[in-house]
């Protein structure tokens, strides 16, 4: 009897034989999927750290954030260590508490399924974040690595962009938390 | 010889019937008979490292999706048995349910009071005792 599983890593809607999710019955659960930072655009999906996840010490292999933006044209990861009010990142001003982040607007490396903090800067995808700067809110050539990352708790998002550079897809903003 | 025959038969008719068990049991080549349990009794354990919310469903070919839990026939819920709210597990705890031998079930696992989604995954044909484990990776096993 085939049953759709759905794993950690899996990123495509579930199907039962061909059929769609459309066709299938369906019953609501109480466990919601987290809202989206940005409401009204498409969910982009993250998988790893998953919600509230303590992560194992970064001081090893640090941490490969996971997720899926292939739907989106352009597309940014940044890292917080508050939570981040919507209309405060609409106007264009990353805070202070940004940590890091990478996005392709401008022009990070970026495979749109997974990006490295790692322990040295050579191997890290993380740029620091320059709070204050609307039009440039990420270095272009200054990293981020694990050390950039003590004990506490942090919060991730991803933002989608369609060619024009609107702002067309959201994750929610992620909470995770470093030993 | 007749009579001998037909003692040999009741003989094996006795002996049959006293092997008979009820349909969950299987005989062995070497004639000891296992009983499968009609009912099996399930565990969810969580080594999640805080507490969680959880809802199990039965049915068929099931899935979770943004929310709603999918099925060929309308997903039946079983943990929590009643309300809406998700059952609680504290972190390291447990929470033990019963199945129909063959039964396929999803376990949906939220975080927070706002039942935030974490992770789904779903078992198909359960008919042994199980304990089913969410471990600090969020993987359910």
């Amino acid at each position: 009897m085939p049953i759709c599983l759905v794993s950690l890593v899996a990123a495509a809607a579930c199907t039962n034989n061909g059929t769609t999710q459309a066709a299938l019955a369906s019953v609501p659960s109480s466990i919601q999927p987290r809202p989206m930072l940005f409401s009204g655009k498409t969910r982009l999906k993250t998988f790893y750290p998953i919600d509230s996840q303590t992560v194992p010490a970064l001081s090893g292999s640090g941490l490969v954030f996971q997720f899926d933006t292939t739907a989106a044209s352009k597309a940014s990861l940044l890292v917080f260590n508050s939570e981040q009010a919507a209309a405060a990142l609409l106007a264009g001003n990353i805070t202070s508490s940004c940590i890091g982040g990478a996005s392709t607007l401008a022009g990070h490396s970026w495979t749109g399924a997974t990006l490295s903090l790692a322990t040295t800067a050579s191997a890290s995808g993380l740029y620091a974040c320059i709070p204050g700067s609307a039009i440039q809110p990420l270095s272009v050539s200054q990293k981020v690595t694990t050390a950039n990352f003590p004990s506490g708790t942090y919060y991730w998002v991803l933002i989608g962009y369609d060619a024009n550079f609107l702002m067309t897809h959201s994750s929610a903003l992620m909470p995770f938390t470093v030993p | 010889m007749k009579k001998n025959t037909i003692t040999a038969l009741f003989m094996f008719l006795a002996l049959y019937t006293a092997c008979q068990k009820n349909d969950s049991s299987t005989t062995s080549g070497t004639g000891t008979t296992t009983t499968t349990p009609t009912n099996p009794s399930c565990s969810f354990v969580n080594n999640y490292g805080s507490q969680v919310y959880i809802e199990i469903y039965t049915g068929t070919s099931l899935s979770y999706s943004e929310g709603r839990v999918y099925g060929k026939d309308t997903p039946v819920k079983i943990i929590p048995a009643s309300g809406s709210t998700p059952q609680v597990v504290a972190n390291g705890g447990n929470q033990s349910f019963s199945l129909t031998s063959g039964q396929n079930i999803i376990i949906v696992v939220g975080i927070s009071s706002a039942f935030y989604y974490v992770n789904d995954a779903g078992f198909s044909n359960v008919t042994t005792n199980k304990t089913f484990t969410l471990d600090a990776s969020g993987r359910i096993n």
